[in-house]
């Protein structure tokens, strides 16, 4: 699996919990304008028993009507700039689509073109095998830093060991003669120092050695990446990259400035998802207000009592009108609930989303071996039966770092190396698959 | 060409000798995974071959054990005597000082004392 593959299973996943949640909002502020226009209708009906003395007039009633009519308009409204707001997004990502399609495919020809050169073919195969090397050496390398690390400093702990070396005892630099030499010999003898002296040289050789031969593994393999990715660039520049990469880069920004728009207008919206906006709030005030002695169902049984036949009437629908409302407070809570839970999972989504983009899971010679089906990982994730540490433990074990075939990076237009082009090209393909998300479930990034 | 002579020619042939030697010592250290899989190898062919029950783990650890125990730093441990002597060497120095500042402190008391005698009647 790919960075790019966990990256989009990832951004799916938010993006379905995301929509599930405005989906809830929605119903939710659905249900309590019902509740309330209901309410609003039971109130009127109230007021057209004669019986029964009412606080306020028709005055107030109807200003409740006309706050709950403005709302609607107002809802309606920022309904539809929203959709414009969306359909620009939408319009733009499908224009810097077609952009990266062509790129791509210029990315393509510009391979196929350097593919014929017998040099540049001779390059990327060293690089192949340099990154072969590299892989197969670098658990030798650690392994052997350790041991130079761990033995070292034992050499430095005997004092008649520390004391001879300190004299140079044995080399050609040694300039004691006679009785000293002799008393040096007795205690190289009593420390062995000869095979101990040979030890700690070879283990100095050896980790210079180890280090600069990995050093040259490194850098053999930055020449080649970059002497490769230079000569992609040039061939890509000469079939017109750079001009498109500027159209893409003002796609982008348009991008976010249509993004930043339906953000603007969402945010407003989801006052009324909330429940939060000034007509509701009015609308709630005023029918407050109105049943500030008595409750509607109080005020039905009241109705009840009065003696006229054309009141027991008023008072069935009533009756079958308020038990309308008592099941939508059932609904409401219901919905609430479902959206708290919601909320979590949304949450729980993000950080994943984050915790991948942040932390080192993304490169063009990145590789996730996993044992397990990370669908299935992400699902017990987001149930909350697995931690998001578990999640990150799994993918930091099948990680492996490879260098993809030409082949492969032709599909998924990757550098031979991880450059800048690279990541603007893995941005790319993120950004398509924004593309059909975004215009099926009709949402903005909001990170 | 014919200017070079022959002992320098040997000389440092013997140098780049000892360097290839050294070079050879190292590399040999640094193929430490590819000797220990050899190594476990070839047990391994053995143990087969002389119809001997054997686990690759136990020999693994085995073969690991031993790798690990290579380039460290070995000596006996010294006997009452010969710490005390080897402290001394250490500090040979400080002693051989010592010994000279007895020496001229023997020296001026018996001086001292010869003065004195003489200038007694």
């Amino acid at each position: 699996m790919t960075p790019d593959t966990l990256n989009s299973i990832a951004e799916r996943n938010s993006r379905n919990v995301e929509l599930s949640k405005r989906t809830t909002e929605q119903e939710l502020s659905d249900l309590s304008w019902q509740q309330l226009a209901l309410e609003q209708d039971i109130f009127a009906r109230l007021g057209s028993i004669a019986a029964l003395h009412l606080q306020h007039g028709a005055a107030q009633d109807a200003e409740v009507v006309r706050t709950l009519q403005d709302r609607q308009h107002a809802q309606e409204l920022l309904r539809q700039q929203l959709q414009s707001a969306e359909q620009a997004v939408a319009h733009t990502l499908a224009d810097k689509q077609n952009l990266h399609a062509r790129i791509d495919g210029i990315d393509q020809q510009a391979r196929e073109t350097l593919e014929q050169d017998p040099d540049y073919a001779q390059r990327v195969e060293q690089l192949d095998q340099a990154q072969a090397a590299h892989r197969e050496h670098v658990s030798g390398y650690e392994e052997l830093r350790q041991e130079c690390a761990q033995k070292r400093p034992t050499f430095d702990v005997n004092p008649l060991y520390c004391y001879l070396r300190s004299h140079a005892f044995g080399t050609e630099q040694y300039r004691r003669k006679r009785i000293n030499r002799a008393m040096d010999t007795w205690l190289a003898r009593k420390v062995n120092y000869t095979a101990n002296r040979k030890n700690e040289l070879s283990l100095i050789a050896m980790g210079e050695r180890n280090e600069a031969m990995q050093l040259a593994r490194g850098t053999l393999i930055e020449t080649l990446s970059a002497s490769i990715d230079t000569q992609l660039e040039q061939a890509r520049e000469q079939l017109g990259l750079s001009a498109l990469l500027g159209e893409v880069g003002a796609r982008e920004t348009q991008v976010n400035d249509a993004k930043g728009r339906a953000n603007a207008v969402q945010q407003q919206l989801a006052a009324f998802a909330l429940n939060q906006d000034p007509h509701y709030l009015r609308a709630r005030e005023l029918l407050t207000e109105q049943l500030k002695t008595q409750s509607i169902g109080q005020l039905i049984d009241l109705a009840g009592q009065t003696p006229d036949d054309a009141d027991d009437r008023i008072v069935e629908q009533l009756q079958g009108l308020h038990a309308r409302l008592r099941k939508m407070d059932a609904d409401k809570a219901g919905l609430q609930h479902d959206l708290e839970e919601l909320h979590t999972r949304y949450a729980r989504a993000k950080e994943l989303q984050r915790k991948l983009r942040n932390g080192g899971f993304s490169g063009s010679d990145i590789y996730f071996d996993l044992s397990t089906d990370f669908e299935r990982l992400l699902a017990s994730y987001m149930d909350g039966d697995t931690t998001l540490g578990l999640v990150i433990d799994a993918l930091n074990q099948a990680r492996t770092i490879v260098r993809r075939s030409q082949s492969a990076a032709r599909q998924t237009f990757v550098s031979a190396s991880t450059t800048s082009f690279s990541f603007t090209t893995t941005s790319v393909n993120n950004s398509s698959q924004t593309t059909a998300s975004f215009s099926s479930t009709r949402t903005t990034d909001n990170f | 060409m014919s200017d070079v002579r022959l002992s320098e020619q040997l000389g440092a042939m013997a140098r780049v000798d000892q360097l290839r030697h050294q070079q050879q010592e190292v590399d040999e250290h640094l193929s430490l995974p590819q000797r220990r899989a050899e190594v476990a190898a070839r047990i391994r062919e053995y143990y087969q071959s002389n119809g001997i029950q054997f686990s690759d783990a136990l020999i693994d650890q085995g073969v690991r054990e031993f790798f690990a125990s290579r380039l460290v730093f070995e000596a006996l441990p010294l006997g009452p005597f010969e710490r005390l002597w080897s402290k001394v060497l250490l500090k040979r120095s400080w002693v051989i000082r010592a010994v000279q500042l007895l020496a001229v402190a023997a020296l001026m008391v018996q001086c001292a004392r010869v003065i004195i005698q003489g200038a007694q009647p």
